[in-house]
């Protein structure tokens, strides 16, 4: 991907790459309106893996989750005369993403499948395999608990590795509300898992 | 698992917590990690490319279908409603004249001058107007 729709932090030079991408797209913006398909691959090209992994967190599926972001962007296209050019354009497209993952989300029946990873990342706790396993079930009941937005933010938090401040822009919220609603969700991740983590809590 | 255990300095209000390496791990245990290297990216942006190059190639009807759903209902209500609108203002509108006319013939024939019994007339129009349209006396 040429262009980071999203960077970590506030410093300056972050601040200014926010406020050129925020330049880049209403430019694109205006070319798509004007019938130049070659500006909204453009924007294709930048938004699409940000919003692969919203979806997929939304969805929990590879395929579905690439059907999501196709759907996004057609979406996105069809409704860009609604589309506020002075606002950033990737928040607009992720609420698109999010808005339709859950009705996507609550239509089909959820596939019970492996998950489908990149990487096996090495376990840093200790605990045995059968524990584990327990654990997981617990801990996948407990996630069920959870406010969609919870789970999302929990899962991009701590899983994805991203900041409040990244999930804030892409979900259009602000690091605050991220940061109280990471800490909800933890607290109730926690307190199914306090058997497993009885050093910790 | 350390900002559990206090709520001053958590939560909103807090600085930004550290990523929770544990619960990180069992959660990709769970979800799993997002499968970027399993995404062919050229071929979903090309199918993107393809399906918006179809959406600006369609005709402008077709922006029509997408409300067709939502307009058609619409539309027949509204139509329903002005027509029974208008009936209803024309049957009214009919009743009143009928009245009028038939006060102002009724009072010619009983021997009234024609300019007492036009200006009987004026006056019941006025007066029936006034009291459809509400206004006191």
């Amino acid at each position: 991907m040429s262009t980071a729709p999203i960077t970590p932090g506030d410093s300056s030079p972050v601040a200014d790459e926010r406020a050129a991408a925020r330049e880049r797209d209403a430019a694109l913006v205006e070319r798509v309106r004007a019938g130049d398909a070659t500006a909204f691959d453009a924007l294709v090209q930048a938004y699409m893996r940000q919003a692969f992994q919203l979806a997929y967190r939304v969805v929990g599926h590879r395929e579905d989750a690439e059907d999501l972001v196709q759907e996004a962007f057609l979406a996105a296209y069809q409704y860009l005369d609604s589309y506020d050019a002075t606002r950033p354009f990737g928040p607009w497209l992720m609420r698109i993403v999010l808005n339709r993952g859950s009705n996507l989300r609550r239509s089909r029946a959820r596939r019970e499948t492996e998950p489908e990873t990149d990487a096996v990342s090495p376990a840093p706790s200790a605990l045995e395999e059968s524990e584990r396993a327990e654990a997981r079930e617990q801990l996948s009941r407990a996630m069920e608990m959870l406010s969609e937005r919870q789970r999302m933010i929990v899962t991009l938090f701590d899983v994805d590795g991203l900041t409040s401040t990244e999930i804030g822009e892409m979900i259009d919220l602000s690091p605050g509300t991220v940061r109280w609603h990471l800490h909800e969700a933890r607290r109730t991740l926690r307190s199914a898992l306090s058997r497993f983590f009885k050093g910790d809590v | 698992m350390s900002d559990s255990r206090s709520v001053i300095g958590t939560g909103a209000f807090g600085p930004e917590p550290a990523h929770d390496e544990r619960l990180g791990a069992l959660m990709r245990d769970v979800v799993g990690e997002t499968p970027y290297g399993a995404v062919r990216w050229a071929a979903l942006a090309e199918r993107i490319g393809e399906r918006v190059s179809a959406q600006m190639a369609a005709p402008w009807w077709s922006y029509a279908t997408r409300w067709e759903r939502r307009a058609i209902p619409l539309a027949l209500i509204a139509g329903l409603s002005a027509g029974i609108a208008l009936w209803m203002t024309s049957a009214s509108s009919t009743a009143l004249h009928m009245t009028t006319a038939s006060g102002a013939t009724t009072a010619v024939f009983s021997g009234i001058p024609a300019e007492d019994a036009a200006s009987q007339f004026a006056h019941s129009i006025t007066t029936s107007v006034e009291l459809t349209t509400g206004v006191p006396e």
